[in-house]
């Protein structure tokens, strides 16, 4: 079937030329060209094992009215494709040669050859653009994915995750916040879960608290909701409720990535079990049915990227400091979805992850009678947060992991408050008593930097 | 109540004819003889001045700063600034208030179209309309007065003078009384209407500008735009004051809590519940970050026998905020509440029966669970720029929304709860660069999702009253006090340590960094905002005595600002004369200093020379606010006389001082 498609690739290119593939303005063209990926075996969640997702290769198609044709010519795989903002260029994770690794390269749909971006021994999966010219995308290190950005100008790229897990992006929020796919707990589970990030690495955080069955791949919609990938179909995240809730779709299984129309319907992939291959259907909210819009007998269709220009999100101003260290500030850890009695927590541990399976203890700062507490620790760094009591056993350790970046300031209303707690307006009694951070970076050294 | 205020008055708003005051005391319909609406100036030659000295402070602003350039001065043209508004019982005709323009416009509700313009004071605030609907009364903010608009005639036909900065305002027919809160003298005048006097002055909290009536005509309460004063680094307090209409004296205080910046309140028809637009900010933490409410929270407070005592409910969600809640109202039939949110340019819509139904629920305070107004927001209207006053049909079913920086009206159905038709009031069509910068600095789209914009804290282009904990600095570090916003041209550096240079510095990258914490101005729109804040003019001085002639007291305070000796004789060290670094127009010499004040979660101590002018209106005091007023300064803060040579002065001295301050 590839092999077929390719030589259709090379018959098309030379019949009609590049230039057929250039963004046509979506409002004009009502049936939109998109680009999509055909593969033969997709397992959607292998990343998180650190492994193939298409392990019999993937190539990328465009669909033009009614014509399909391959993106890319002498190219072993290409996948997970992204049109930039002004709908002019095609980012995408592609492998020139069988024993290449997977590299994100970008092509213009004006025609030329496709440019290479990274150049890794390891995969380099799911690229997006990011505001500025920026790209970010997920690296293999280490047999894991780590989400990385790139400047336009190349360079080292800047690791935004850092856990002893996969993480994965799958869409640029219209805040400029990375949304990525990861395990819950953060760091150690195995049940995919939705989260954020800024586009400097700091601030990251579950998307929502309500961690239940498995949820991922989340998109934004244009009314600014996310909607992901859940056991039961498609899931909604809307921005005045604290817990996903269930998308009336039409029953089957949904491959993610669904792009939305001018019209306002969506291109989703979908197959109606487990034993079907996906294709690619034409959905309107609220209605029972989907319409085929595309289909390949023995291979699945996948990822749908309209060819038309789209809002470029808002870019963050990233607000790191100079340190090596960050510092964190919890203004009551008694806000927490977990319950303690009152005055009942005095001591809070941070730890590190030790690089294998285990831990290690940097150190332990007092928590204050309001439940604050202010400590300086390692960034860049998963860590953990115990609270103890005063005869130093432990009421709650985190089971998962967060980090800090380096020169990150970061404040949290309580521990495991959830997104939709806001704090309460009062001074914290540990910065009455010092506005210097208890020193747990493990490295006494460290103590006060940057202040 | 402030002796200068009934000194000024014979002068500046003549003697009022005790016949004309006779014709109006009983809402008569007969036709009172127009008056000229109250002015220092004559209106032509006020006009002129205030237009050179925008042309003039537009230069400046252009000249001043560095970075993208204006490509022409752009004078600020009469826009209209719909702020208020008032329908008549038959919902036929608005009455509109336009802050800019200096009037009342009438228009036919249905189609907008203008019936007559009405010229009152200067920057008239708001209005009210008489029981009977024959008359109107207008707040002139800027005048210090109250125009009274018989509406027969549509015509001014009495000005009455007020206390400092008249914003809310109430006619209580029954007593044939008039209320004005007072926003800068921070109290309530309350004014016999037969005889156009005021009788008496009740006390306020501070910055009083809202007033509202219960439906049984028994209570008048008023809002505040700041919090009352309170220690330093506590939480805001503010007070709803009630006021018994029988006997003209307040007799509650309703606390509202961690709340600065409460705007309109309005009560249902059947008086059980009342509610009020609110701003919950959090200046005690450090601003670290905006999403999850870390930096406000737009709320209402509830009150009334619906609901029981006191309750705080949240307006805002978990991914998007509906910044600076103002106008509030209850449709007839109590089924739904309307409020304009006017940082998000959007009105928002609640089901009572849903609101009340959370609020008995829930037995816990709530008000920072941002996942909450799902359960009672039916819907979020998108209108026009900064949204502020509406006005119901008398039926319920069209809402109007005045736009204040479109000079339009948004119609809204209220069942569809869609906007269905945008009455043009008839301002100048060009949006020039003040207008624009205007607007920029009154959204707060720029935010992260959001969340707040300029105008959040400084409440009217002026000041919150607070003291705010930056991050940029380190957490619980340099707390620093919300600094004026008047005629700055000519006071850089900005910032409390003078680390901003010019106002570019301070509105652009700064501003983006570490307060909005999202992508904000681009170039133009920076020139825009910088272009509108340099604008901003001073408030009238109500301390300042015509030509200058200062009162004894003010002399002896101005003697001691000048002195180079102190009372023992001892030379004062050039540097540490008060005239030394508040020297030049403006009162500062730009320069930076250690005055002592520094604290030890201060970095350092050295600190910006603030300008001078209208100072009295900018409490609290000291870069960090921990001097709630002027004579504090002095008394608590300044023991080592590294702020000037204070220690050998009376009580009485220092009063004396003072009264010259507030003169500048």
């Amino acid at each position: 079937m590839l092999l077929r498609r390719l030589t259709a690739l090379y018959l098309l290119l030379v019949a009609t030329g590049p230039a057929d593939l250039q963004s046509q303005p979506a409002a004009a063209n009502p049936d939109p060209s998109f680009i999509y990926t055909v593969a033969q075996v997709y397992e959607p969640l292998a990343w998180m094992r650190g492994e193939e997702r298409f392990s019999k290769g993937a190539a990328l198609f465009i669909k033009n009215g009614k014509s399909e044709r391959p993106l890319l010519r002498n190219f072993e795989s290409s996948a997970d494709p992204i049109v930039s903002f002004d709908g002019q260029r095609v980012l995408f994770a592609g492998k020139a040669h069988p024993a290449d690794p997977w590299q994100i390269w970008e092509i213009s749909l004006q025609g030329g050859p496709p440019r290479r971006i990274t150049t890794s021994t390891e995969d380099c999966i799911r690229p997006f653009y990011l505001p500025d010219d920026r790209i970010v995308y997920a690296r293999k290190i280490n047999g894991r994915f780590v989400i990385e950005a790139l400047d336009p100008g190349g360079g080292k790229p800047l690791a935004l995750t850092h856990i002893p897990a996969s993480t994965i992006p799958s869409d640029i929020l219209h805040d400029g916040r990375i949304v990525f796919s990861a395990g819950n707990p953060l760091g150690v589970g195995q049940t995919p879960e939705i989260y954020t990030v800024y586009s400097d690495g700091s601030g990251v955080e579950s998307y929502r608290c309500d961690h239940s069955s498995a949820r991922h791949s989340a998109r934004q919609h244009s009314s600014g909701d996310l909607i992901f990938v859940s056991a039961k179909g498609l899931g909604r995240f809307t921005s005045a409720r604290a817990q996903g809730i269930r998308l009336d779709a039409p029953a089957g299984q949904f491959a993610g990535d669904f792009a939305e129309t001018t019209k306002g319907e969506w291109l989703l992939s979908w197959r109606p079990d487990s034993n079907s291959t996906f294709r690619i259907m034409r959905w309107q909210q609220g209605s029972e049915r989907m319409e085929p819009v595309i289909e390949e007998p023995g291979a699945s269709l996948l990822q749908p990227a309209l060819i038309a220009s789209r809002p470029v999100p808002n870019r963050h101003p990233s607000g790191l400091h100079d340190w090596p260290n960050a510092n964190l500030l919890c203004l009551n850890a008694y806000t927490s979805k977990s319950r303690f009695a009152p005055g009942s927590i005095r001591s809070v541990r941070i730890y590190a992850h030790d690089g294998n399976s285990g831990t290690s203890l940097l150190g332990s700062a007092p928590v204050e009678s309001d439940g604050s507490f202010f400590v300086q620790v390692p960034g860049d760094q998963p860590l953990q947060i115990e609270l103890l009591d005063a005869a130093g056993k432990t009421l709650k350790r985190e089971s998962g992991f967060f980090w800090m970046r380096r020169g990150e300031q970061r404040g949290c209303v309580g521990c495991h408050a959830g997104p939709e707690t806001a704090p309460e307006n009062v001074v914290p009694a540990v910065l009455l008593k010092s506005t210097t951070p208890a020193d747990l970076t493990g490295n006494a050294r460290n103590a006060s930097e940057g202040h | 109540m402030p002796a200068r205020a009934d000194t000024r008055r014979d002068s500046r708003y003549g003697v009022f004819s005790r016949a004309k005051l006779d014709k109006l005391s009983s809402e008569s319909p007969r036709s009172p003889q127009p008056t000229a609406p109250p002015t220092r100036f004559p209106r032509k030659l006020a006009l002129l001045a205030r237009f050179l000295s925008v042309v003039a402070v537009a230069l400046l602003a252009i000249a001043a700063q560095p970075a993208p350039r204006q490509s022409a001065a752009t004078p600020k043209q009469r826009y209209l600034s719909p702020l208020e508004m008032a329908i008549t019982p038959d919902g036929r005709l608005l009455y509109v208030v336009c802050q800019d323009s200096d009037e009342v416009r009438v228009v036919e509700a249905a189609s907008g179209k203008l019936v007559k313009s009405i010229l009152v004071g200067h920057v008239p605030r708001a209005i009210a309309l008489s029981a009977a609907s024959r008359i109107l009364f207008i707040t002139n903010a800027w005048s210090d007065t109250v125009s009274v608009v018989d509406t027969t005639t549509l015509q001014v036909v009495r000005t009455l003078p007020t206390g400092f900065e008249p914003s809310g305002v109430i006619f209580d027919s029954r007593a044939n009384a008039l209320y004005v809160a007072n926003r800068l003298s921070n109290d309530i005048s309350v004014i016999d209407f037969k005889t156009g006097q005021e009788t008496k002055r009740l006390l306020a909290g501070r910055g009083a500008s809202y007033l509202s009536l219960s439906p049984d005509g028994k209570f008048i309460y008023c809002t505040h735009v700041y919090s009352n004063p309170g220690a330093f680094r506590s939480q805001p307090e503010s007070e709803i004051t009630v006021i018994d209409t029988a006997t003209q004296t307040v007799v509650e205080r309703k606390p509202l809590h961690n709340v600065a910046g409460a705007f309109h309140l309005t009560t249902s028809a059947d008086g059980k519940l009342s509610v009020v637009a609110q701003l919950r900010p959090k200046n005690l933490i450090p601003l670290a970050h905006v999403e999850h409410g870390w930096v406000f929270g737009d709320s209402l407070s509830l009150f009334g026998s619906d609901v029981g005592g006191m309750v705080q409910i949240p307006l805002d969600e978990l991914d998007r905020y509906y910044a600076l809640p103002w106008g509030v109202a209850i449709a007839p039939d109590k089924s739904k509440l309307f409020l304009t949110t006017a940082g998000a340019q959007s009105v928002t819509v609640i089901d009572v029966r849903r609101l009340l139904q959370t609020v008995r629920t829930r037995r816990q305070p709530f008000v920072n669970d941002l996942s909450a107004s799902a359960d009672y927001v039916s819907s979020r209207i998108p209108v026009g720029h900064n949204p502020r006053g509406l006005a119901l049909s008398p039926d319920g079913n069209r809402l109007y929304v005045a736009n204040r920086l479109d000079d339009t009206i948004s119609v809204i159905d209220t069942t569809s709860e869609k906007v269905i038709s945008t009455l043009d009031l008839g301002g100048p069509k060009e949006v020039n660069a003040l207008r624009r910068g205007e607007r920029l600095f009154y959204t707060a789209e720029f935010a992260f999702q959001g969340g707040f914009g300029c105008s959040n804290c400084h409440i009217d282009a002026t000041i919150d009253g607070l003291e705010w904990d930056l991050e940029p600095d380190g957490f619980g570090k340099d707390i620093v006090d919300n600094r004026s916003l008047e005629n700055l041209a000519g006071t850089e550096p900005f910032k409390w340590n003078g680390g901003n240079p010019d106002m570019p510095t301070e509105c652009g990258p700064r501003t983006e960094k570490y307060f909005f914490r999202s992508q904000s101005f681009n170039s133009q729109q920076l020139t825009d905002l910088v272009t509108f804040v340099y604008s901003l003019p001073y408030r009238p001085n109500r301390y300042r005595p015509p030509n200058d002639d200062l009162t004894p007291a003010q002399e002896r305070g101005k003697a001691i600002f000048e002195r180079t000796k102190s009372k023992q004789g001892a030379e004062i060290a050039e540097t540490n004369q008060c005239g030394y670094c508040h020297s030049g127009p403006k009162y500062t010499n730009q320069r930076q200093f250690d005055i002592g004040s520094g604290k030890a979660t201060d970095r350092s101590p050295i600190i910006d020379v603030p300008q001078l002018p209208n100072v009295a209106y900018s409490a609290p005091y000291l870069h960090d606010g921990s001097a709630r007023s002027l004579e504090e300064i002095w008394t608590v803060f300044n023991p080592k006389e590294t702020h000037g040579v204070t220690n050998d002065l009376t009580k009485d001295e220092l009063n004396d001082l003072i009264e010259y301050l507030k003169t500048l």
